[in-house]
């Protein structure tokens, strides 16, 4: 009897491994996202020893001498109009940057989530009403409203995460909602009820897991425009304050000195949130067909 | 229309399509998956041929080989011929088959809510295939449409050409089908489960439908179904298929009547009949073999009751048993 | 006689919205008072054409989809007067087969998590150990290989998916299981062997079966009584042998007709009666008989009343204003 449960457990665990490693393989064989994963690490990489790679005094530190320069030998990246070295604030500037962008479409997602789930699963009078308020903060300019909230909270990185997620939850409210409602009425929803699932797990179990693909793909878009959303609260100082490095509000702080030809000053942050929101795609792309188990042999 | 067939062309009974040797596989990433494998059968003129067979055997893919329907990257037509009227189709240009499709040889679904564009009227896509392979005029081609559709039984055809896809029920919309294949006339009509997504009092009207019209039009049917009692009051000549392989081929009561290949034999049997006394029906053991795992020799030997070691190593040449019904299976090869 | 459970006058109406504050317009009368009742250990059959209400008659029976009205009794107890957790207990005893095997499972659980899903909701087994031992004894009932446990639905075929699909079924020890066109998208060699995995199951356990279907051989083959529902309604109810060989319903007889004939000696034997004609729209139903627009025997009392539910004799029940066939 327990060496045909230790047969089982075996069994089981065998199961497991080879099913990861076929996620695995299928990760791998997406080329392009093998190579966004990469790329990603490399960001996070940057982002977790950037004090390593180049003190954060450099990032800050105002040498008039140096003003808007190009890219040199001892500014690989250049300088800004205070002389601050553009390397050091985009190796600085991707702690904040990527902590924004990952972390408000991690939470909007999540938060998200549930109540476009909870929405389609239960329909009714919940979801015109649910439905109802999305489309009021919809009709909102995002940046208008993320300036009250901040303006309301106080000017900080957390109060900036929660004004973003607030602006993008409605979006993923309703396009989770209209994935679900595809998924309630396939018939293992109804085999679960029957199984006396109760409601709850029926969503945690059968109904998200099945939207996984479309979510991953929504979120993995938007992490781009976050940033963005991000940079232009820094910019009207209701987000990150100066002279604390963050990518977006470099960008901003270019648009002053594109037109004297300093291109470089738009160039780095611009291609650093580009590089990272095309590496979080190609990976989001990359997941959604490595897990799902349709695809497997 | 009917004038030009009676000048000079072949009467009844005599071969219309040969489909001989064909062979047609699909690329995948990890390999060759032949799908279908050294296929050969005869359509003569004026029969209908039932193709059965279940899901996966090759039947609607070789069926779809005649007209070059089965297209994309992956698709390899490796090898035989379907000679319609003196020329092989698998080397037609798309040019040469544009002239065919639809005009010479058509084909109805089995779905009819996908085979119909939801977006323009009946009358419109029925006229677009006058259109195309007529020179009819506007007029002409309404009063042809109508005609058609009266001949399927349809009630207010000219009310019907105004209306949409969605408007029609499934009946509906199949013999609306069935009329825009029959519209140019066609030698050949191949209908791929025409009536597996209707109900059985529909089936009933639509195959009756079909059967009228053939008598009329003195097409030839290649009828493909998994339905064996469909196939027996349709078919005038049976080919049983597995595992994209020909395993009998008979005349319709020959084959019903004294089956040879087991698999044939199993799956008579294994069909529940009216005042049928048993407990249990007899079964095919095991799965339909998918094309990634076919078997070698013979597809059918793992679930074969009958099965020997030969049958594991090839697939055995096709033997006549009795004028016209000819069987591949070991048990009845020429030693 | 032991009825394990009793249908009254069940109803289902879908309401159609429109307006604009989306008010209801009309209503559908997918099932509009149907009563049956099936016995302990009997199998029922339920035939019908697509749209006639049979699938959701079965829904609305185990509590799928809420009810218009009408009782449901079940061993005796009406399922809806019943307490929250009674209805639970009840609801654990009735089950049911999907027909498409491919959206009735889940495509991201394995065969082991379906199956004991049942198990694990109801707490039908106390260690971890004992819910293996009860998986894979469900799998081997339902001709599964316990080594298959831990794969994914989409490695397996359709007969197989159905095998994974009666066996959780199973599991929660259901005493009535509705099987909802469980074998129609089968293939015709698997067909058969999940019938008779179904009998068996049924000769082993005691099971009580609804099978709906349309297809007339295999409900014949495997059913004791049968119902006609034509539109909403069971026109005619009787065993098996009462419906197959003396229909008395002119729809039954035409149904039957239809059924296409194998053997030479069938096609020899067949009158074929055509129906003329399509479904009426659900939308507006019939005043009298509904199936009075198709009906070869129409008279002019057909389109103004509807005939009564009467019995015939024998339990052979219909519902036609011709008197005899």
């Amino acid at each position: 009897m327990s060496k045909l449960q230790t047969e089982h457990a075996r069994r089981k665990r065998d199961q497991r491994r080879e099913h990861s490693r076929e996620t695995w393989r299928l990760f791998c064989k997406n080329k392009a996202a093998l190579f966004g994963l990469a790329i990603l690490i490399l960001f996070v990489l940057m982002a977790l020893f950037a004090d390593v790679i180049v003190p954060y005094e450099k990032a800050i530190a105002q040498d008039a001498s140096v003003r808007l320069s190009g890219p040199t030998a001892e500014h690989i990246f250049g300088t800004d109009k205070y002389g601050r070295d553009v390397f050091a604030q985009i190796v600085h500037g991707s702690r904040r940057s990527l902590s924004l962008g990952i972390g408000t479409t991690l939470l909007s997602v999540l938060i998200g989530g549930l109540i476009g789930a909870c929405c389609g699963f239960y329909g009714g009078k919940l979801d015109a009403v649910v439905m109802r308020i999305c489309d009021i903060v919809m009709c909102i300019p995002a940046l208008l409203f993320a300036l009250a909230v901040v303006a309301a909270l106080g000017a900080d990185m957390m109060n900036l995460i929660i004004a973003i997620t607030i602006i993008s939850v409605p979006s993923y409210v309703r396009v989770i909602r209209s994935v679900i409602l595809s998924i309630v009425e396939q018939d293992y929803i109804y085999a679960a009820r029957l199984c006396g699932t109760r409601n709850g797990k029926i969503i945690l179990r059968h109904v998200l897991p099945n939207a996984m693909g479309p979510i991953i793909v929504q979120a993995s878009m938007n992490v781009a425009s976050m940033m963005l959303t991000a940079a232009g609260l820094s910019f009207i100082g209701m987000g990150v304050q100066q002279p604390t490095p963050e990518w977006g509000a470099m960008l901003n702080e270019a648009r002053d000195s594109m037109l004297d030809g300093h291109l470089h000053l738009l160039l780095f942050p611009g291609a650093a949130i580009a590089l990272s929101a095309l590496s979080l795609n190609l990976v989001g792309d990359g997941l959604r067909d490595a897990l799902d188990p349709r695809l497997k042999s | 229309m009917n004038e030009e067939r009676a000048n000079g062309v072949p009467a009844a009974g005599e071969p219309l399509l040969q489909v001989s040797h064909l062979r047609v596989s699909f690329q995948t990433d990890r390999a060759l998956l032949c799908a279908v494998e050294d296929v050969s059968f005869t359509v003569n003129r004026g029969e209908t041929l039932g193709i059965v067979g279940e899901s996966g055997c090759g039947k609607s893919i070789s069926c779809m080989s005649i007209l070059k329907l089965v297209q994309g990257e992956n698709v390899r037509y490796e090898g035989g011929e379907i000679r319609y009227a003196g020329e092989n189709t698998l080397t037609m240009t798309e040019k040469q088959l544009q002239t065919i499709r639809g005009r010479k040889i058509s084909m109805i679904f089995q779905e009819p809510m996908t085979a119909l564009n939801p977006l323009y009227s009946i009358g419109d896509q029925m006229g677009e295939v006058l259109k195309l392979h007529t020179k009819l005029r506007k007029g002409e081609i309404w009063t042809r449409c109508c005609e058609m559709l009266e001949k399927v039984r349809i009630p207010n055809p000219g009310e019907v050409l105004q209306r949409y896809p969605f408007n029609l029920s499934g009946g509906m919309r199949q013999r609306v089908m069935i009329a825009m294949a029959l519209l140019t006339n066609p030698e050949l009509v191949i209908a791929d489960e025409p009536t597996t997504a209707l109900d059985v009092t529909i089936q009933a009207q639509v195959l009756d439908v079909m059967r009228q019209l053939q008598g009329e039009y003195g097409c030839s049917y290649i009828f493909i179904t998994h339905d064996l009692g469909v196939i027996s009051e349709m078919a005038d000549r049976v080919v049983v298929m597995y595992g994209g392989r020909v395993c009998e081929c008979a005349e319709t009561d020959t084959l019903f009547e004294h089956p040879y290949h087991p698999y044939t034999r199993g799956l008579i049997a294994s069909r529940p009949y009216r005042g049928m006394q048993a407990d249990r029906l007899p079964v095919i053991p095991g799965n339909v073999p998918s094309l990634s795992n076919k078997p070698t020799g013979c597809p059918f030997h793992t679930r074969c009751p009958d099965a020997r070691d030969c049958c594991r190593e090839a697939f055995p040449e096709e033997t006549t048993v009795a004028e016209g019904h000819t069987v591949a299976c070991w048990n009845y090869a020429k030693k | 006689m032991d009825n394990l459970l009793e249908v009254k006058d069940l109803k289902k109406y879908f309401p159609i919205k429109g307006g604009f504050f989306g008010r209801t317009v009309a209503e559908v009368r997918a099932v509009d008072g149907v009563s049956f009742s099936i016995q302990r250990g009997r199998v029922l059959g339920l035939v019908g054409e697509s749209g006639c209400g049979k699938s959701t008659a079965g829904r609305v029976l185990l509590g799928l989809s809420p009810r218009t009205g009408g009782e449901i009794r079940f061993d005796g107890e009406d399922v809806s007067k019943a307490s929250k957790s009674r209805q639970r207990e009840l609801r654990r005893r009735m089950q049911m087969v999907f027909q498409d095997p491919f959206s009735s499972l889940d495509p991201r659980m394995n065969v082991a998590e379906i199956i004991s899903e049942g198990l694990v909701s109801y707490q039908l087994c106390r260690t971890r150990a004992e819910l293996d031992d009860r998986v894979h004894q469900l799998m081997e009932q339902c001709g599964l290989f316990p080594e298959q446990a831990y794969r994914y639905v989409h490695q397996f075929s359709g007969g197989q998916r159905q095998r994974i699909c009666i066996a959780r079924a199973l599991a929660t020890s259901p005493d009535f299981i509705v099987l909802d066109e469980a074998v129609s998208a089968l293939d015709v060699s698997i067909q058969a062997q999940i019938i008779n995995l179904l009998r068996d199951l049924q000769a082993r356990m005691g099971l009580t079966y609804l099978f709906i279907s349309h297809d007339l051989n295999i409900v014949q083959f495997i059913s004791d009584q049968v119902a006609v529902m034509y539109l909403g309604e069971i026109v005619e109810y009787g065993t098996t042998e009462q419906i197959f060989s003396h229909p008395m319903h002119p729809y039954t007889v035409a149904l039957l007709s239809a059924v296409p004939a194998f053997t030479r000696e069938e096609k020899a034997r067949k009158q074929r009666i055509l129906l003329e004609g399509d479904l009426p729209s659900p939308y507006d139903m019939p005043k009298g008989c509904r199936f009075a627009g198709r009906c070869p025997y129409r008279q002019d009392t057909c389109e103004e009343t509807k005939p009564a539910w009467t019995d015939r004799g024998d339990g052979h029940w219909c519902m036609c204003h011709r008197p005899q066939l």
